[in-house]
């Protein structure tokens, strides 16, 4: 057990069930002190089960996990000191001011009342909401909500801050300028990161995922690392016949070629996949309305690992 | 760090009831109504067994009234717990380290202060009603409510604990809550009622409350205290002991 202290989060065999359902079977990964790591999964994956089961809501069923070398089974109160926890749903009080809120939260960790306001001042400030400290959360926008809550859950100064879905019901600006401040703070502060997403997008940036789908790891590392296993690069073309011009394109050769909803993909099985982009640009001028020039990304990995395209996965609304 | 998480959440309970202010008509204003209204109307109609000699019905409902307060304020209080679980601001207290035991004693706190503080402003009503309390009976009132509030409060917290919508709360508050106080003598008392009814009422731990109430409220300054007074007292406590106990078992357990 003593390597077990290098990593912020290590799991172990987790499985947890519904009754008779089971939800999430034999999961492992190891979240390292300072990364940042997302477990990302479609709707339904188990992302949310495996989240709670982390942040101490849910007790531990089958399987082991430690957080900063500590069973999470044995001790979960020093466990949950060392977590800050975001949660989808805003843990906030919406008739409380922004002030009170994060005093009440300061109040429930013990914190002394004086270093307490030091610290809610400088929260507030580095989170950039210092002057809304007298309002009421309930008047305050859903990208401002996150960020009080965020200031909120940072004064307890965790070192391991778990997020699940933060992003849900932010509009796609509010979302960018919500990661750069998180990774501001995470640099500042050596924070270990964990957090869930649905959004493929979202999961690129952590230095390592853990790809869940009906309860179970379907892939787990860093994401370069399982791009590169992925093979090589290819070309995407946008069209509004895909079926029609894939036909065609197949007569070409030294290429594979599989239509999709709206483009059609093009992987060289010999030589490089530039050229080939030029060549059936110039090729198929009329048919095409865009080329692309992809790396592998993780839905490729969804697609592989499981056989289904991450768009047709139920959504989360 | 654990009773000052406790009263930060207590604290939260009362700064919530002053900024809403529909809850405090709703646990307050209405039972008045009823009292004044149903009072009133019934008046000196009936003359049961068990009422004072030229008591009209004002005054016979009076103690039923203030259980009543206290009843609503504990489950307005407690409903609170499934607004917190929906809006998710329970999680963040659930992540706390004490946070469990802590939502626990601040909602069972606050309540009571609420309760408390609501059935006294009501008890000022009681000359009104022909009860005149002294210092002394005004101390065993506060006893008496505190605790019956606590009780309360706790098995509010039980039945809600549990839901995940306040609709299915306010059912099994009318199946569980009303008639647990129909038959602890708020109403009517129960030596005219039928004999399984007063089987009922005597099992009923808030019967021994509201008959502390009236004893209390019927003391004169200078008057003995009432004979039943401890009895009735450790019925209450022992309840509400249970209660709590099986309140803080409930949350210790993890889903």
């Amino acid at each position: 057990m003593a390597d077990s202290s290098l990593f912020a989060v290590k799991a172990d065999g987790v499985g947890y069930s519904y009754g008779r359902k089971r939800v999430l079977d034999n999961i492992s990964f190891e979240l390292e002190e300072g990364k940042m790591f997302c477990i990302l999964g479609p709707n339904g994956s188990g992302k949310t089960t495996l989240f709670k089961i982390i942040s101490t809501i849910f007790a531990l069923q089958d399987g082991e996990i430690s957080v900063a070398g500590r069973s999470l089974r044995q001790f979960p109160t020093p466990v949950r000191r060392k977590l800050g926890v975001l949660f989808q749903n805003p843990a906030v009080d919406m008739k409380l001011t922004v002030r009170e809120n994060l005093r009440h939260h300061g109040n429930l960790y013990g914190l002394d009342a004086h270093d307490l306001e030091n610290r809610i001042n400088k929260n507030l400030e580095a989170l950039g909401v210092e002057d809304r400290g007298g309002e009421m959360v309930e008047s305050l926008s859903g990208g401002l909500r996150r960020r009080v809550e965020i200031a909120k859950v940072l004064l307890t100064r965790p070192s391991i801050l778990l997020m699940d879905e933060p992003t849900t019901g932010l509009d796609p600006a509010i979302r960018s300028e919500l990661w750069s401040i998180l990774s501001g703070i995470r640099n500042s502060r050596k924070l270990s990161v964990l957090f869930t997403t649905h959004l493929l997008e979202e999961a690129e940036p952590a230095d390592e995922i853990l790809l869940l789908d009906q309860g179970r790891s379907v892939a787990s590392g860093k994401v370069a690392e399982l791009r590169s296993g992925l093979g090589k690069e290819y070309v995407r073309l946008g069209t509004y016949q895909p079926k029609k011009l894939a036909a065609r394109i197949r007569k070409e050769g030294e290429i594979e070629v599989t239509a999709e909803p709206a483009s059609v993909k093009v992987v060289p099985t010999r030589g490089l996949a530039a050229p080939l982009a030029i060549k059936l640009w110039r090729e198929y001028n009329k048919e095409v309305t865009s080329v692309t020039l992809c790396r592998p990304t993780l839905e490729d990995l969804f697609l592989q690992k499981t056989g289904r395209h991450w768009s047709s996965t139920p959504g989360e609304i | 760090m654990f009773m000052q998480a406790s009263t930060s959440l207590a604290l939260r309970e009362i700064v919530r009831f002053i900024r809403q202010k529909n809850r405090v008509i709703g646990a307050m204003a209405t039972p008045v109504l009823f009292w004044f209204l149903l009072g009133s109307g019934v008046g000196r109609s009936l003359v049961a067994p068990g009422f004072r000699e030229r008591t009209d019905y004002l005054t016979y409902f009076f103690p039923g009234i203030v259980l009543l307060i206290i009843l609503f304020t504990a489950i307005f209080s407690t409903v609170s717990v499934i607004e917190d679980r929906r809006e998710g601001f329970l999680q963040g207290v659930l992540v706390a380290p004490d946070g469990r035991s802590a939502i626990l004693f601040g909602k069972l706190i606050g309540g009571t202060l609420l309760a408390v503080f609501q059935a006294l402003v009501v008890v000022l009503l009681a000359p009104y009603s022909d009860y005149h309390p002294d210092a002394r009976v005004l101390f065993y009132l506060i006893a008496i409510i505190s605790i019956l509030a606590v009780g309360l409060t706790a098995l509010g917290f039980l039945i809600a604990w549990p839901m995940d919508s306040t609709q299915g709360f306010h059912a099994l508050i009318n199946l569980f809550f009303v008639p647990l106080w129909f038959l602890s003598g708020a109403l009517f008392p129960s030596a005219g009622a039928a004999e399984w009814i007063r089987t009922l009422m005597r099992l009923n731990p808030l019967s021994y409350g509201h008959e502390a109430l009236q004893g209390l409220l019927a003391t004169r300054p200078g008057m003995p205290l009432p004979a039943d007074l401890s009895h009735d007292f450790s019925i209450v406590c022992a309840s509400t002991l249970l209660l709590v106990m099986a309140c803080a078992f409930q949350v210790s357990r993890r889903s």
